[in-house]
């Protein structure tokens, strides 16, 4: 486990189990936890987002959001010398998506045969109130592309969220290799 | 600043960190097969429900040393290739998979790592070149031996595909030129005997698919793995 922003000697013990203690439950996605300072800003955790290969042209950007009032993520973006434009996407399981005519192209689907996931644009990620929902992996996403340049592990990148009700938040999202 | 005391919390935080790690995995490891003290090491992957011979393909492919050859994906003797479908442009499960899989191989001992060769083959030959692929692999593997496997041949792949019990469809363009892609996104492992001998289930921690690895190079393990279903 790899903290890179948090300083140790800068905070005190408390808050370091505190936090330690929260992340664990976060990383399972099952929050039962209930605690914001302020209700109606949504409270955005672990903002991050993979390092790229040199030319890759796409990446992605994940987070764990609560909105103690509830909202809706509807949109996201970041500067034009980061990536040509974000979209709100989500990967399901192909079955799930309903595979198009195509997969005749793939031979026939049997028990032996995984028909995989894919990914499509989401118009917007609902956030019930205060319950922690994470864009991760597999799920949710904010999806780069046409980048401008190689995401290197330590990189910042400024995310502009939207929200239903909130409105508009930025935050930096943290590369990292895992 | 650098006080004693400072340092004692720095290291509580760190036994903190440390085993919360632990616990953090195994909640969410979802392995229901996690063996107790004193039992015999046991798998997270699945073997295969059928028997899976990928052996006799051959694929176009290029290697770690920068060669285009036809390749097999049959390790060299007590190796194991490791090999995932997927495509470049894939921003989220393909990256997050061999992500996950270069932190299992680092996890391995050294003497172990290059053992491991990682097989990516694209599903998408259209958009991924050579290049193109060659910069993917020589990121997340730097210092593993891969191989990527690119045909234009369809039915190539499609056959190739079929041995694995695996598949990939591509969506119609759009205004842009973009397309769908789905695919499987298990990761297998093919063992010396030219077989599938383990898949993995996309979202497997690395941390996981690092102690398969390890039972599965290790002959005794092995061994005692098969005749224990």
């Amino acid at each position: 486990m790899k903290f890179s922003i948090i300083k140790p000697a800068r905070i005190s013990l408390l808050a370091a189990i505190t936090l330690l203690v929260v992340l664990p439950v976060v990383g399972c996605g099952d929050d039962k936890k209930a605690e914001s300072s302020k209700p109606a800003v949504p409270e955005l955790t672990d903002v991050w987002t993979r390092s790229t290969a040199p030319k890759a042209s796409t990446g992605a950007i994940y987070l764990t959001v609560k909105s103690a009032t509830g909202d809706k993520l509807i949109e996201a973006s970041v500067e034009k010398d980061v990536a040509g434009r974000a979209e709100l996407h989500e990967t399901v399981s192909a079955k799930d998506a309903g595979s198009s005519a195509d997969s005749m192209d793939s031979g026939e689907m049997d028990m032996k045969t995984d028909s995989g996931m894919m990914m499509h644009p989401a118009s917007g990620v609902e956030l019930p109130a205060n319950k922690s929902v994470m864009l991760k992996p597999g799920g949710f996403h904010i999806m780069l592309f046409d980048l401008k340049k190689q995401i290197k592990a330590g990189d910042e990148i400024v995310v502009t969220l939207k929200f239903e009700k909130a409105g508009k938040l930025n935050v930096a999202a943290v590369a990292r290799d895992s | 600043m650098d006080t004693s005391a400072a340092g004692s919390i720095r290291l509580a935080v760190a036994t903190l960190a440390a085993g919360l790690a632990l616990l953090t995995v195994a909640a969410c490891g979802g392995n229901e097969k996690n063996s107790g003290a004193g039992e015999p090491a046991r798998l997270i992957g699945a073997e295969p429900p059928v028997v899976k011979t990928v052996g006799k393909l051959r694929m176009p492919a290029l290697a770690s040393d920068g060669k285009v050859r036809t390749a097999s994906f049959v390790p060299p003797r007590d190796g194991l290739t490791v090999v995932f479908f997927g495509y470049t442009f894939c921003p989220d499960v393909c990256p997050t998979s061999l992500a996950e899989m270069r932190l299992a191989i680092n996890a391995l001992p050294a003497t172990d790592r290059s053992r491991v060769t990682v097989a990516f083959v694209t599903v998408d030959p259209k958009r991924d070149t050579f290049p193109k692929l060659r910069e993917y692999l020589g990121h997340f593997f730097e210092h593993n031996p891969w191989l990527t496997v690119r045909t234009a041949d369809r039915r190539k792949l499609i056959q190739a595909e079929r041995a694995f019990g695996a598949s990939h469809t591509l969506g119609k363009p759009n205004a842009r030129g973009d397309y769908d892609v789905s695919h499987t996104t298990r990761t297998y492992a093919v063992g010396d005997d030219g077989n599938v001998t383990l898949e993995w289930l996309f979202g497997t921690p690395g941390v996981d698919i690092a102690g398969d690895l390890k039972i599965l190079l290790d002959p005794s393990e092995t061994r005692s793995i098969r005749t224990n279903p």
